[in-house]
């Protein structure tokens, strides 16, 4: 049942050997050792999952390894290290966004996908784009003051 | 999950997969909504055909004004589109509402109509617009009126090996308005409670010449609120045609009580909400000069 | 005073981990010849059961080890009342109950394997509902309640779990001398913590027979306890550690699939991982308790409380868990933060055959406050008082005794009212359909031990070790800053040592918002140990009294002769190499004020020790729309009381989303149960707010410096969750004239009241 799937996994070609019918955030979990994409439902309720196919944002948990193909795939992994931190990353961790961290990496990925389009969001657009991520922990308050404060600093650098 | 992985690259191969497979095969588009029940082991499913790798079902755009909808063709995209955004307003707001934006990337108009949830976001907007909903087997193809689409709770009116490759919504005159509300004690990737969709076109006296109100979540199926669109047609906006329609349109429906809202709460939403989208279409409609 | 670490808005120390996807979760780890484990869970609400057949299931390719209650010790467990198996033993008192764990290869092998388990039920008539539960006729869900030991003197019969009653000044004189006297019920559902990062833990065995745990949990000290009381271990052969934590709120304080995954790895000598889907952790965890209070409030005409009795009905479901402990302590903060000379409050906690209820973020506290808060209102619109006004008319000062009769120190209501009068621009005009309300609340911070230890390095930088764990809220950072400024270190030279029972001294848990102020006084207190051996070190070395020296920078030094100092770096060679040996400062402490006073008249009450009050006021604006009755929260302020703010970005991070928790709980958080099944088992269903359902929220901090606190620190987790509820719900009826006294306050209820 297995079949070669290639795809570009952020920014790397990758080829695999996989069942088709297992879901990304499957594959990314235990056959990639990428761990930073979070299952929190496992059925598109929560947007932990939330990772970029074409730049924009999907539910892992919901996408079978056969839409892959041929996909260019970000994931948190992609998105910065700590000693290049993407301003968003910065963004968070400065205006304290972080609390338990589970949310953070599929909220981070949904506001990439918001400033890529749309570099100055206004209050509103950035709550509606992070409306399909869930966060119990920080009321989404800071959360949005970050992705803010993130496009201002991008918008400086550019 | 463990089912075999079909991905055909054309409609041919897609319908002969189907046929040979028979019942077996599951079609799946965005996914959002098949994956879904497979994880809760509500079906159990063998056979997958993953109808999104076939560029012809990637359609959308304007063919003779007639608006067509590939199957392949995602919420999202559909939210995004302009055309959809200038002429559809309804369908913009029933897509732009479904799920999360990331289950909108994913699903899909046609898999969202296939699925035939009572409360699918985008079925009353396509009613509204008596889109047709064209379906290839591998012997024929036939056109299907969309209110004739659904069947029940989950069910449509597919004949075995039939795929549906696309939909086609009517060209949209000037003088012609369309809206979708839906209410959801969430703001944002909740079911709705009640949907309704209202479209209206006017003379240029600005009497109402046609008027389609549909509704989801208020019966086995999405459905048509016909008697009450004929208390619209004909009149001018007043404040008392509004309340007539609602009134109406709340006697028409067969809601039930489940985990989300009562059938009298529903019944009662029906009213309210009919009454609102039928005077934003109507709004739309004078001031639109398409 | 001046500070330079504490009262700094520092990232957290596990920030960079965290954005960047490496923080490592329980489901992140993986071991070699690692099995899965999974739960057979009970489909009936109240069964015996006649056999358990695991035969076929044995058989399965793949399935290493099944374990039923035969297998488990013959005892039951509980943080109050030792009532709960860890497998159903004789009957299943709800669904969802475990009553056999599997371990094979793959998640798939050991979901067939549990298909394949035929366990033989007879169902008995079962009691959902907590009012017939009391009633003596009622079916009993536990034939054998007084033979379960209880950690406090329990009052218990039928299916009633534990009654505490608290009893002061005179009720009856009370109502009599009372212009006014209010009586109204009101009820909450159950309602679930909903952290993002199921339940899960890892379990290995090395050849010794040591367990390690690896757990998402609130307290790896509790853990290690409650493992080696349910599975007969001295504590000695139990370790525990915590990974990084995708929230808690309450939900991982106790055992939730530690054992079964120690029991599984002992019986098949592998490791074993369970993790919790997310139906399970919504069907079969411990949501917060259901309940229907009833209030009777004597009031004076110009807004005076003279005389209040309560009475809460809290449903525990199946077992006790925290629920003797959450009555208990819902009775004590049912008065709220206002003077009430007489009074009178019962706290039922009954048995019925629905889950087992336990801690969630407020602890009994937003049951009484949902209640009391929403009376409050109810009588200051009948009085013709602002219900702002009224609140300061009756809010407690310091020097105040609260219920108990608990001396108080740091009082800072009134200045959290006066907040969020002025924010909120409390008597400006309003748009149509919309209202303002606001509700105050008191919690405590504290409860039970904690112990730090800090050693200083080499190099004079630390570590500093405290059972605190860190669930998300900020206290790893918490704790370096403390540490730092009373060390005269820089955060960057304190590492604060992860939550090990092999290495993190005892500390009860991360709940009761206890961490900043009890871990945070012992681990202030430590460092200041630590500090004074510094001192005395650099004394013997600088041949001066250790009184003329003080420590701060990275250097002891001389009051009167600044050029006589050593740093902390030599310090610490000297200490390592020469002389003493390593420098460790420890602490263990307890709150030790009385909580009640000698005629207060107190039965059945779980805790001996409280600890210090905090306190807070909510206002919020809300827009109704009438026809739907839809309500959307616009305008949200919090001010709180937390003594000293530590990291003021944290305290204003638990505020902003202990508020969206209360929204939730407001307007459409309920776990819905049907025929004693819970059906609300997606995040579809069982709905929590998203960003769009609430507004920014603005957070004030009031600053009332508690003399018992670290730096004046007291506490903030819980509060911020706990008036929600009723600010909303009093403005809703600031909007639209229609009180709801039922939680949730769905669209249905709103226009059924306004109906009436």
């Amino acid at each position: 049942m297995k079949q070669e799937i290639r795809f570009i996994l952020n920014g790397e070609h990758v080829s695999l050997n996989v069942d088709p019918s297992r879901t990304l955030l499957d594959v990314l979990r235990e056959d990639l050792g990428l761990t930073g994409t979070k299952k929190g439902c496992d059925e598109g309720d929560c947007g932990a999952c939330t990772v970029l196919i074409a730049g924009k944002p999907i539910n892992s948990c919901l996408t079978p390894m056969g839409k892959i193909n041929g996909q260019e795939v970000l994931t948190i992994e992609g998105l910065g290290d700590p000693e290049q931190l993407h301003p968003l990353q910065e963004a968070f961790l400065k205006v304290g966004a972080v609390q338990c961290g589970y949310c953070t990496p599929g909220m981070l990925l949904s506001a990439k996908a918001i400033l890529d389009i749309n570099p100055q969001p206004t209050e509103a657009e950035i709550r509606d784009s992070i409306a399909g991520n869930l966060c119990r922990c920080t009321g989404y308050t800071k959360i949005v003051e970050a992705i803010k404060y993130a496009a201002n600093l991008l918008e400086g650098r550019s | 999950m463990g089912f075999e992985y079909f991905r055909p690259g054309s409609v041919e191969e897609a319908v002969s997969l189907l046929f040979e497979h028979g019942p077996q095969m599951n079609v799946l588009a965005g996914g959002t909504d098949l994956l879904v029940k497979i994880k809760h082991k509500a079906i159990h499913v063998s056979k997958v055909m993953d109808i999104t790798g076939i560029d012809d079902l990637r359609i959308l755009n304007e063919d003779n004004q007639d608006l067509i909808i590939g199957a392949a063709i995602t919420q999202n995209e559909i939210v995004r589109h302009p055309i959809v955004a200038q002429k559809y307003t309804a369908l913009k707001e029933g897509a732009g509402q479904l799920g999360s934006r990331q289950v909108r990337n994913l699903a899909t108009v046609v898999g969202n109509i296939c699925n035939a949830s009572p409360s699918a976001e985008t079925a009353p907007a396509l009613l509204v617009y008596e889109a047709k909903v064209t379906a290839v087997s591998c012997r024929d193809s036939r056109e299907i009126a969309i209110k004739d689409f659904f069947a029940g709770p989950g069910k449509n009116s597919l004949a075995p090996g039939e795929l549906v490759t696309k939909l086609s919504l009517p060209a949209e005159p000037a003088r012609s308005g369309s809206a979708y509300i839906k209410l959801s004690p969430r703001r944002a990737m909740d079911t709705a409670v009640v949907g309704v969709a209202a479209y209206v076109r006017l003379d240029s006296a600005g009497k109402c010449t046609i008027c389609r109100i549909a509704m989801g979540a208020v019966a086995p199926t999405p459905v048509r609120a016909f008697q009450a669109e004929q208390a619209v047609i004909g009149a001018e906006l007043t404040r008392e045609v509004l309340a007539e329609a609602g009134r109406i349109a709340a006697e028409e429906v067969r809601p039930i009580s489940d985990i989300r809202a009562s059938a009298d709460y529903r019944r009662q939403m029906v009213e309210v909400i009919t009454r609102r989208v039928l005077e934003t279409a109507w709004r739309r409609a004078e001031g639109s000069n398409k | 005073m001046g500070f330079s670490v504490v009262g700094q808005n520092l990232p957290r120390l596990e920030g960079k981990e965290k954005v960047t996807g490496q923080a490592k979760y329980i489901d992140d780890l993986n071991f070699p010849n690692m099995l899965h484990g999974k739960l057979l869970r009970s489909p009936y609400p109240h069964a015996r059961i006649v056999a358990i057949d695991t035969a076929a299931a044995k058989a399965l390719p793949g399935v290493k080890a099944i374990i039923t209650a035969e297998d488990l010790p013959d005892r039951r467990h509980g943080p109050f009342v030792q009532d709960t198996p860890l497998l159903a033993r004789g009957k299943v008192n709800y669904v969802g109950e475990p009553v056999a764990a599997v371990a094979a290869v793959s998640l798939e092998v050991a979901e067939r394997a549990l298909s394949l388990i035929k366990v033989n039920y007879e169902r008995l008539s079962e009691v959902l509902d907590p009012l017939i539960a009391m009633e003596s006729d009622a079916p009993v869900v536990h034939e054998n309640l007084d033979a379960y030991p209880a950690v406090f003197p329990v009052q218990r019969h039928g299916n009633i779990c534990s009654l505490i009653t608290i009893e002061d000044g005179d009720i009856e004189q009370g109502f009599k001398t009372a212009d006014f006297v209010f009586e109204d019920t009101f009820t909450t559902p159950m309602a679930h913590q909903c952290h993002l990062e199921t339940n899960g833990a890892i379990a290995a065995i090395d050849a010794q027979g040591r367990v390690t745990v690896w757990a998402s949990t609130q307290s790896v000290h509790l853990n290690q306890i409650r493992i080696a009381e349910t599975l007969d271990m001295p504590m000695s052969k139990v370790r525990v550690i915590q990974t990084r934590v995708g929230g808690g709120f309450g939900a991982k304080v106790e055992l939730t699939v530690q054992p079964y995954c120690v029991a599984l790895a002992r019986l098949s000598k592998r490791p074993v991982k369970i993790i919790l889907t997310r139906e399970e952790e919504l069907v079969a965890t411990r949501p917060r308790h259901s309940s229907i209070v009833t209030v009777k409030t004597g009031v004076k005409k110009d807004g005076t409380l003279v005389a209040r009795q309560i009475k809460l009905i809290y449903d525990t479901g199946a077992y006790a868990d925290d629920g003797p402990g959450i009555v208990g302590f819902g009775s004590l903060m049912a008065n709220g933060p206002y003077r009430i000379p007489n009074y009178k409050i019962e706290g039922y906690c009954v048995y019925t055959n629905k889950v087992a209820t336990g801690a969630y973020r407020g602890f009994g506290n937003p049951q009484a406050a949902w209640a009391c808060e929403s009376q409050l209102d109810i009588i200051s619109r009948e009085l013709g008082i602002d219900p702002l006004e009224i609140r300061l008319r009756n809010a407690l000062d310091p020097g105040d005794k609260t219920v108990g009769g608990q001396n108080l120190f740091s009082v800072g209501i009134k200045e959290c009212l006066k907040a969020i009068k002025e924010g909120m621009d409390w008597e400006s005009p309003k748009s149509k359909n919309r209202g303002r309300g606001v509700a105050c609340v008191h919690h405590l911070s504290g409860l039970l031990a904690s112990s730090a230890y800090v050693r200083i390095n080499q190099d004079g930088t630390a570590h500093v070790a405290v059972g605190a764990a860190d669930i998300g809220q900020g206290s790893d950072t918490t704790m370096a800053q403390i540490a730092a400024e009373e060390l005269g270190l820089s955060i960057e030279d304190v590492a604060v040592v992860s939550q090990d029972t092999d290495s993190t001294p005892y500390n009860w848990a991360t709940t009761a918002t206890r961490l900043t102020y009890m871990a945070g006084n012992a681990v202030r207190r430590a460092a200041a140990d630590a500090k004074q051996q510094l001192i005395n070190l650099a004394a013997e070395v600088l041949g001066l009294p250790a009184d003329k020296l003080s420590a701060r920078n990275k250097v002891v030094v001389s009051v009167d002769e600044p050029q006589k100092r050593i740093s902390y770096a030599e310090l610490g060679v000297i200490s390592h190499w020469v002389k003493g040996g390593q420098i460790i400062g420890n602490n263990s402490w307890m709150f030790n004020e009385q909580p009640f006073s000698i005629d207060v008249k107190v039965t059945g009450f779980p805790f001996r020790v409280l600890g210090a009050y905090n306190y807070g006021a909510h206002a919020v604006e809300v827009e109704v729309d009438h026809e739907t009755g839809l309500v959307r929260v616009v305008n949200a302020l919090t001010a709180h009381d937390v003594g000293k703010a530590i990291n003021p970005l944290s305290v204003e991070g638990q505020s902003q989303g202990g508020f969206t928790q209360g929204v939730g709980y407001a307007l459409f958080e309920d776990l819905k149960v049907k025929d004693g099944k819970i059906i609300s088992n997606t995040l579809l269903d069982y709905k929590i707010p998203t960003a769009v359902d609430v507004p920014a929220i603005k957070s004030l901090i009031v600053e009332t410096n508690e003399q018992t606190g670290p730096f004046g620190a007291k506490g903030i987790g819980e509060a911020p969750l706990v008036p929600v509820a009723p600010a909303i719900a009093n403005a809703v009826y600031d909007a639209i004239g229609v009180r709801v006294k039922d939680l949730p306050l769905t669209p249905e209820r709103i226009l059924d009241a306004l109906k009436v």
